[in-house]
C-alpha cells in the first residue's frame, strides 16, 4: 500500500513539473480578443512572429532574426498595409470624415463625379438582392410591400412609398431600415468592413449580427395639440371660440419593427459545408473575377504610387522600428511591442500622408471596391449557409385614427430548387394595443394574416439583374369589423356632439380581406430601387367594394457609403 | 531548381531576370489577381488558383496579390514554391480573413 502511494506521488510530482516546464517554455502571447485596433487587427500576426520567434533562437538565447520562419510573420505588420485593405478599413471613418471636412471647405470641384471622393460618395453598391426589405410593411398607408422579406441594408436604407394595399387611407410612408450591428460599428466608429469582425468589444455583435430594425413614418400626416385661446382678436369672431387646433407637426411615427433571424446552424470547417461553398464560388467565378479585378486595380494604385520607399527619413524610421519590435519580444515585454506597433502604424499614416495629397482620395476608392467586394463575397457566403430557417418579427402600428397594434410576424424565404428567384411566405397576428375598452364589441385579436410573395430577377442583355418582377398575394381574417377613434376632427361638418376621449365606431366589415399585387421593380446603380406596383383587393379595412390600385416608390441603400463609414455587409 | 529568394532580411531579395513563382497556402483561400509593378500577371495564375509566377525586374518589386477570402478565418501562407518540392516563406498571416497581400522584393 504504502509503495503504491509512494508511485502515485512520485508520478503526480513528475507530471506537475512536466507541465511548470512546458508553461515556461510557451512563449508570451496578446489575448487578442481583449485587445483594440488598430493593434487588435495586427494581433494574430503579431502572435504567429512570437510563437516563431520563440521557437527560433540563437545560441546566445537571442531570436534569430535572419531566420525566414521569423522573418514571415514579422512581414505581416512591419509594413503595417501588408494586407492594404485591412489598413484602408482601419481608416475608413477617419478619412470619411476628412473627406466630407475637405469637401465642405474647398469650393466644390468643377466636375464633382471626377473626383475620386465624390465618386465614393455618390456610387454605391448596387444590391440586387431578392431577399432585402427596404420599405413599410403591408399594413402602412404607403407602401410597394405586399409581403415582407427578412434581409435590410447592411446599415441604413431610406425609402419613399406612396400607395396603399391593405388601408384605406392613402398615404405617403418614409422607412428608415438597418441592420443592428451595421448601425452599431457605424456610430461607435469601429471597423466594419472586416471580413471577421470578431471583435468581442462590439457589444453583443453575434446578436446585433441577426437583428433588423426599421421605422415607418407617415410623412403627409399632421400632429395637432388643442390650445385655448386669450380671446377673441376682432369682433367678428364669436366670444365661445376658447380653444383652438394647432399644428404641432407634420410626419408622424407609423410604426417601428424589429426581425430577428434564426438560422440553421453550421460547421464552416465541416467537409459538407466546404463542398457546398467550393459549389457556390465556382458558379459565382466570373462575378468574382470581376469584383476581384475592380479591387485589385485600385489597390494597386495605392500602393504603387506611393513614395514612401522613396523617403529616406521614412526608411531609417522603418528599420528602427523593426530593431526595436525584436528587442521588445527578445525582452518579453508585449506592452512595449503593442505601443511601438501602433506608433510605427500612425508613423506610416502620417508619412503616406504628408507624401501623397492624394491618399485619402485613394483610400476611399479602394473602400469602395472592398464593399463591393466583400458584399460579394457575403452573399455567397449565405447562399451557401441557406436562407434563414426563419426570421421574426415583433411590429408597432400606429394607423391613422386607429387603435395602436401589435403584430407578430412570421417570414420565411425560400429559393426553390433549379428556378431563378425567392419564394417568400408570412404568417401573422395582429392585436390591438392599449386596453381595450369596457362593453367593447371587439376582441384583442385584431386579423391573422398569411401571403406569399415570388420575386424573378430579370436579367437585361450584359446588366444581370436590372429589374425584379413580383406577384404577390395577402389573406387576412378579421374576427370583428375594423375600429375607428372618433374625434371632433372626423366628425361629420356641423355635427355638435360631445365626445369621450375614447369614442370608436366599427366600420368595414369582419372576414376576408384578399390583395393581389403585381410589382416591377427597377435596380438602379448606386443603390437604388425604383418599385412600380398594381394591385386589387376585395375590399379595405375600413370600407367595402373592390378596389383597384398602385403604388410607387424609391429606396436608397446607404451600405453603398460603407467605405465612408466603414460599414459592414448584412442581410 | 533552387530558390530564387533570399528572405533572410525585412524584404526579400533576389537577383534580376529571376523567375518567382509564388504560392498560397491556405486551405479555402484563392489568388485571382496578380500584379508586379502595376504589370498585371494574373495570366500566370494556375489552373488551382494557388499559384502564380513572373520576372523580376531591377530594383523594386511592388507585388500584389488579391484573394477571394474563406468562408471563415485560417492561417494564410505566401511561399517561394523552389520548384523541386520545397517552399520557403515569404509573407505569412495569422488566423483571420484576407483579401490582399502586398511585399516588395529587392532586385539587384
Amino acid at each position: 500500500m504504502r509503495n503504491t502511494l509512494h508511485s502515485a506521488t512520485v508520478a503526480t510530482t513528475l507530471i506537475l513539473i512536466s507541465l511548470q516546464a512546458a508553461s515556461a517554455q510557451a512563449p508570451a502571447q496578446f489575448e487578442c480578443a481583449k485587445e483594440q485596433d488598430p493593434f487588435f487587427s495586427y494581433c494574430e500576426d503579431v502572435n504567429g512572429f512570437l510563437s516563431d520567434a520563440a521557437a527560433n533562437k540563437n545560441a546566445a538565447g537571442k531570436i534569430d532574426r535572419a531566420n525566414p520562419q521569423v522573418r514571415r510573420h514579422f512581414r505581416a505588420f512591419w509594413k503595417v498595409y501588408s494586407d492594404p485593405t485591412r489598413f484602408t478599413a482601419l481608416l475608413a471613418s477617419n478619412i470619411a470624415f476628412k473627406n466630407a471636412l475637405s469637401s465642405v471647405v474647398s469650393s466644390l470641384p468643377s466636375s464633382p463625379s471626377d473626383s475620386a471622393v465624390s465618386r465614393a460618395a455618390i456610387s454605391g453598391v448596387n444590391q440586387n438582392r431578392l431577399d432585402k426589405q427596404s420599405g413599410a410593411g403591408s399594413n402602412a398607408s404607403g407602401t410597394t410591400s405586399l409581403v415582407e422579406k427578412a434581409g435590410t441594408a447592411a446599415i441604413l436604407d431610406f425609402a419613399l412609398e406612396s400607395g396603399t394595399l391593405t388601408r384605406t387611407v392613402n398615404g405617403n410612408t418614409a422607412t428608415l431600415s438597418g441592420n443592428a450591428d451595421g448601425l452599431w460599428r457605424t456610430l461607435t466608429g469601429r471597423q466594419a468592413l472586416c471580413f471577421d469582425c470578431k471583435d468581442s468589444k462590439a457589444l453583443g455583435s453575434r446578436i446585433l449580427r441577426d437583428i433588423n430594425l426599421s421605422a415607418a413614418f407617415l410623412i403627409d400626416q399632421q400632429s395637432s395639440s388643442a390650445a385655448t385661446t386669450a380671446g377673441p382678436a376682432n369682433s367678428s369672431t364669436p366670444p365661445s371660440v376658447t380653444s383652438v387646433v394647432l399644428p404641432t407637426q407634420t410626419g408622424k411615427l407609423a410604426g417601428f419593427t424589429a426581425r430577428y433571424q434564426l438560422w440553421n446552424p453550421y460547421d464552416p470547417h465541416s467537409a459538407a459545408f466546404l463542398s457546398t461553398w467550393q459549389e457556390t464560388v465556382k458558379a459565382a467565378d466570373d462575378e468574382i473575377d470581376k469584383a476581384s479585378k475592380e479591387l485589385h486595380g485600385t489597390v494597386v494604385q495605392l500602393v504603387n504610387e506611393n513614395r514612401l520607399d522613396q523617403d529616406d527619413q521614412f526608411q531609417r524610421v522603418l528599420q528602427s522600428y523593426s530593431d526595436t519590435i525584436f528587442d521588445d519580444a527578445d525582452a518579453g515585454d508585449l506592452d512595449k511591442l503593442r505601443r511601438d506597433l501602433v506608433a510605427m502604424y500612425q508613423t506610416t499614416i502620417d508619412t503616406w500622408t504628408r507624401d501623397d495629397p492624394e491618399f485619402n482620395a485613394k483610400v476611399a476608392t479602394v473602400n469602395l471596391s472592398l464593399a463591393k467586394y466583400k458584399d460579394l463575397w457575403q452573399r455567397l457566403l449565405e447562399k451557401a449557409q441557406g436562407k434563414p430557417l426563419l426570421t421574426l418579427e415583433y411590429s408597432f402600428n400606429r394607423p391613422p385614427s386607429q387603435p395602436e397594434t401589435h403584430d407578430v410576424r412570421f417570414v420565411f424565404g425560400y429559393t426553390p430548387r433549379g428556378a431563378v428567384g425567392l419564394l417568400s411566405v408570412n404568417a401573422a397576428l395582429s392585436f390591438y394595443g392599449g386596453a381595450i375598452p369596457a362593453g367593447a364589441k371587439y376582441g384583442r385579436l385584431h386579423d391573422g394574416q398569411v401571403s406569399a410573395e415570388y420575386d424573378r430577377p430579370i436579367t437585361l442583355k450584359n446588366n444581370p439583374n436590372q429589374a425584379t418582377f413580383s406577384l404577390a398575394a395577402y389573406w387576412q381574417y378579421q374576427p370583428d369589423p375594423s375600429v375607428l377613434n372618433i374625434t371632433a376632427g372626423n366628425l361629420a361638418p356641423g355635427t355638435n356632439i360631445d365626445l369621450p376621449q375614447n369614442a370608436q365606431v366599427l366600420l368595414g366589415t369582419a372576414g376576408s380581406l384578399w390583395v393581389t399585387q403585381a410589382k416591377f421593380t427597377i435596380n438602379g446603380k448606386s443603390g437604388i430601387k425604383i418599385p412600380f406596383a398594381v394591385k386589387w383587393a376585395n375590399k379595405t379595412d375600413l370600407l367595402s367594394g373592390n378596389k383597384l390600385g398602385a403604388q410607387v416608390g424609391i429606396s436608397y441603400d446607404f451600405s453603398s457609403l460603407s467605405s465612408l463609414f466603414g460599414g459592414s455587409s448584412g442581410q | 531548381m533552387a530558390c530564387a529568394l533570399d528572405v533572410t532580411g525585412n524584404e526579400p531579395t533576389a537577383k534580376k531576370g529571376a523567375t518567382v513563382t509564388l504560392k498560397v497556402i491556405g486551405a479555402n483561400t484563392t489568388l485571382r489577381q496578380a500584379s508586379v509593378n502595376q504589370t498585371n500577371v494574373s495570366a500566370n495564375i494556375d489552373a488551382t488558383r494557388k499559384s502564380v509566377f513572373f520576372d523580376l525586374a531591377d530594383g523594386r518589386n511592388k507585388v500584389v496579390l488579391t484573394f477571394f477570402p474563406p468562408p471563415a478565418p485560417e492561417t494564410l501562407d505566401i511561399v517561394e514554391d523552389c520548384g523541386d518540392g520545397t517552399t520557403q516563406p515569404v509573407l505569412s498571416f495569422g488566423i483571420s480573413i484576407h483579401a490582399e497581400a502586398t511585399f516588395d522584393i529587392i532586385a539587384s
